[in-house]
């Protein structure tokens, strides 16, 4: 084997390793991905359930309508999932809103709307979850 | 005799190539294979959780929440609803709604079974490719309990499988915790 075939041939091996590596990077990140979607799931039900215990919370009576602000604004849980082995660290904020949830910074005396909103995140979901759910007073409320 | 070993330590060369990009092409199709597997299985998650959510809402209508709930163990949930999720509408009598982990027909194996009065649900009444369902309840206050008269809420953990797209691969899994609340039980002051 003279010098260029010598040359030639590790053109060629460097030029296929190269094709592989770029390969496997590619199915890598479509993995990775999947394992965001899959935690992204995870995240969405956190917040669904944050989100549903203001709503059973209010439908017992347990919570006053006009407590929500003051019980949940500014609220950070870290929550634990030992089952599918993943820490999430939920935060939530509660503020006054008009009737399709645009935060009021002037308020109308008696305002009957709140908007809660759980945002999730953990290591490795590269766009945290948040959830939002505008919440009406109604006589069943306290 | 140089040219002869030149020639055979090409063809050497070059089959170990062929082979590596065959095994390569193998093993991108397979991880191909395992990420559209999984992209349904994420859309069954959610789907799942949804489902469940939803029927265990509707748990206790018209009922009283200590009386509502049968049994509330760790492997299933049985509780009495004036909800005919048969019909998807209010009923005259109460029925008794079962969830629980059932072995299912081929090639699923085993699959979560939504019974109402012991009959499978006709629509969704199996959730497939889950091998693991597990129950923990709380109270009203957010406290542990075993009580089916305390229970108020229901802390769900599943895990999802589904079978590798080539045999002697390891099966797909994920898994999913989340909480339903019986919220029939809190609008009657919990």
């Amino acid at each position: 084997m003279n010098l260029m075939e010598m040359v030639l041939a590790l053109i060629a091996v460097v030029l296929f390793t190269s094709i592989a590596l770029n390969y496997n990077r590619h199915v890598m990140d479509q993995n990775d991905l999947l394992i965001n979607a899959t935690q992204y799931v995870q995240a969405t039900q956190l917040c669904h359930t944050v989100l549903d215990e203001i709503d059973s919370k209010l439908f017992a009576r347990m919570l006053a309508f006009n407590n929500i602000i003051s019980t949940y604004h500014n609220q950070t849980r870290t929550i634990d999932l030992n089952f599918p082995g993943d820490t999430y660290q939920i935060s939530i904020e509660a503020v006054s809103c008009d009737s399709v949830g645009v935060e009021l910074t002037v308020l109308p005396v008696n305002n009957i709307y709140r908007r809660v909103r759980v945002t999730a995140t953990t290591p490795g979901l590269k766009v945290p979850v948040t959830l939002q759910r505008l919440y009406t007073k109604t006589h069943l409320n306290l | 005799m140089g040219v002869l070993l030149d020639v055979i330590g090409s063809i050497v060369i070059g089959a170990t190539l062929v082979l590596m990009v065959i095994s390569l092409q193998f093993q991108l199709q397979e991880a191909a294979d395992r990420a559209y597997y999984l992209k349904e299985m994420v859309d069954h998650m959610d789907q799942c959780a949804t489902k469940l959510n939803s029927v265990v809402a509707l748990a206790g209508v018209g009922l009283s929440p200590s009386t509502a709930i049968i049994h509330a163990t760790e492997d299933s949930l049985v509780f009495w609803t004036y909800w005919d999720y048969q019909q998807d509408q209010l009923g005259i009598t109460p029925v008794r709604l079962s969830i629980k982990l059932s072995d299912a027909p081929d090639p699923y194996g085993i699959a979560v079974l939504l019974a109402q009065d012991n009959e499978p649900l006709d629509d969704l009444g199996y959730l497939f490719w889950i091998d693991e369902l597990k129950f923990r309840y709380y109270t009203k206050n957010d406290v542990l309990t075993t009580s089916a008269s305390l229970a108020r809420s229901a802390e769900i953990r599943m895990g999802f499988f589904h079978n590798p797209p080539r045999a002697g691969s390891s099966p797909i899994r994920t898994k999913l915790q989340f909480k339903c609340y019986f919220m029939n039980a809190y609008m009657r002051g919990a």
